[in-house]
């Protein structure tokens, strides 16, 4: 296997460029007023987050967020916005509340941050253990299946309720 | 000056010939999938002829069977006009189908062609496999909304209701693989087969379920409903024209490649046998690999002549009540073969 040597990382441009995917599809996905846009968009955002997790070790989170968040949640929406017609999007009247929370919600963000880089000397190294994903599939296969399983068969009931509703 | 140039040649057939460039553009990437799916639809459309009793490809290049039939589609698809009505939403219109043929495309990347040749050699390369391949359905929905025509819409909630009911019980069924041979590594996963048998013969279940979800997914007879030809013209892909059209037409092509190969892996012992002369490179017993993968294809395109299509809900019957039990007693079936092991 060759070996490539790069001026900036590769790692490094792949992070950046994830990065910057990712807070612009998420900016997008509020401002955008077209449901379908907003859906692909929350898709690059899944996306983006999956390859932040596989660069910081956690492949397996990485292709949960994949499945889950991507394969099926963005499906789901999609597939929901399509049966149904778009609805009008709402006009905010309380802009300066939305203000306010959002400005407290930053401040609090900023000042965990801060908090974080000032006590914690590995700050920017992922605090959950790497080995626990690994250690919950190889250990725990058959209970993890089973977990799988349960939920699914909520959502099934969830969709054959919600079925009946609409029958009714 | 001459030793530039060497060095230059040098790094570029090492950079060509490296698994992480080779694997996606060349073999078993863009390269092989491009020629097998000229093959792939002159073989489907000359045996639904034979069968039917007609000539099929004929006219261009008579000799060997109208064999480049299919060169000159993709030479008009690529020189006739993209016609983008006015009714469509135009960045989704251009972008979905280019977009979703390089997603389909992407879990060739993680599939590999031998022990010492793989672009990502990952402890868990199957489960990047299938979670690659579930971000398809979510495309083409965006395909289908972004015509604005009826038919379109029609086959993209068809492919939403379909690809809810087959996702299960391809991961149910690729999972019980990796429980009978302990590992979600591709390589590993061969290397085991090699040592004891291939996963067809241990778990007829899960190869049966995976191979009929393959055919279910990639709309081929009799699961062919997303793109009913004779229904709703061809689904998502109705207002496309140009190279956009032969994108659309080539990705379910691509997908069933790539869940060939993936199928090969996990139930045909993927590249073994390794004889001589393909232990002189370690690209080569993808050769075998390319071969069990092209036999799975041609046997799903071989359905199109023999079976009618299903209807949307007959499909999902099957899906939800006989794929999804098939699926999970195949798992139930690969942990009872560990427990006897165990206990053996």
């Amino acid at each position: 296997m060759i070996e490539f040597n790069f001026l900036i990382p590769i790692e490094d441009t792949i992070f950046l460029f994830s990065a910057a995917l990712l807070l612009i599809s998420a900016v997008l996905v509020i401002e955008l007023r077209s449901h379908v846009y907003a859906a692909f968009f929350l898709e690059m955002v899944g996306l983006a987050n999956a390859v932040l997790f596989a660069l910081q070790g956690l492949a397996l989170i990485a292709i949960f967020q994949l499945v889950v968040y991507v394969g099926a949640t963005v499906t789901f929406i999609l597939f929901s916005v399509l049966m149904f017609k778009e609805a009008k999007p709402v006009k905010p009247r309380f802009k300066l509340l939305d203000l306010l929370i959002g400005a407290g919600i930053a401040g609090l963000l900023a000042v965990g941050a801060f908090s974080i880089y000032k006590v914690s000397p590995t700050a920017g190294k992922p605090s959950l253990d790497v080995t626990l994903p690994e250690k919950i599939v190889s250990e725990y296969g058959l209970a993890l299946f089973l977990v799988f399983f349960t939920l699914l068969t909520t959502l099934i009931e969830a969709l054959v309720l919600a079925r009946r509703e609409v029958s009714s | 000056m001459y030793d530039l140039i060497n060095y230059l040649w040098e790094t570029g057939l090492n950079l060509l010939f490296s698994p992480e460039i080779f694997e996606p553009l060349v073999f078993p990437g863009l390269i092989a999938a491009f020629s097998l799916l000229i093959v792939v639809i002159w073989l489907e459309r000359k045996i639904a002829a034979i069968i039917q009793m007609r000539y099929g490809p004929y006219y261009i290049s008579r000799h060997t069977e109208g064999a480049l039939q299919l060169v000159a589609d993709l030479l008009r698809f690529l020189f006739s006009e993209v016609i983008i009505p006015k009714s469509v939403d135009k960045i989704a219109y251009v972008l979905a189908p280019i977009i979703l043929f390089a997603f389909t495309f992407l879990p060739i990347v993680v599939i590999p062609v031998s022990k010492d040749f793989a672009a990502i050699d990952h402890e868990y390369s199957l489960l990047i496999a299938l979670a690659l391949m579930t971000l398809y359905s979510s495309f083409l929905l965006i395909v289908s909304w972004a015509s604005n025509n009826k038919f379109s819409f029609i086959g993209g909630l068809r492919e939403g209701f379909l690809s809810l009911s087959y996702e299960i019980p391809l991961i149910i069924s690729a999972l019980s693989a990796a429980v009978l041979f302990d590992s979600f590594n591709l390589i590993e996963i061969v290397e085991k087969q090699a040592a004891m048998g291939w996963g067809i013969f241990y778990n007829p279940l899960a190869a049966i379920v995976f191979l009929v979800v393959i055919i279910y997914s990639t709309s081929r007879y009799p699961y062919e409903i997303a793109e009913a030809e004779s229904e709703i013209v061809i689904g998502p892909f109705t207002e496309y024209t140009g190279i956009l059209f032969g994108l659309g037409m080539g990705i379910s092509y691509i997908k069933l490649y790539s869940m060939s190969l993936l199928y090969a892996v996990l139930f045909l012992g993927g590249w073994e046998p390794v004889v001589w002369p393909l232990n002189l490179h370690p690209v080569l017993p993808g050769i075998i690999l390319f071969i069990k993968a092209f036999i799975i294809v041609a046997f799903s395109v071989f359905l199109r002549a023999v079976y009618p299509r299903y209807r949307i809900d007959q499909a999902l019957r099957i899906a939800w009540w006989k794929l999804f039990t098939l699926a999970f007693l195949s798992l139930l079936f690969s942990y009872g073969i560990k427990i006897i092991e165990v206990m053996g």
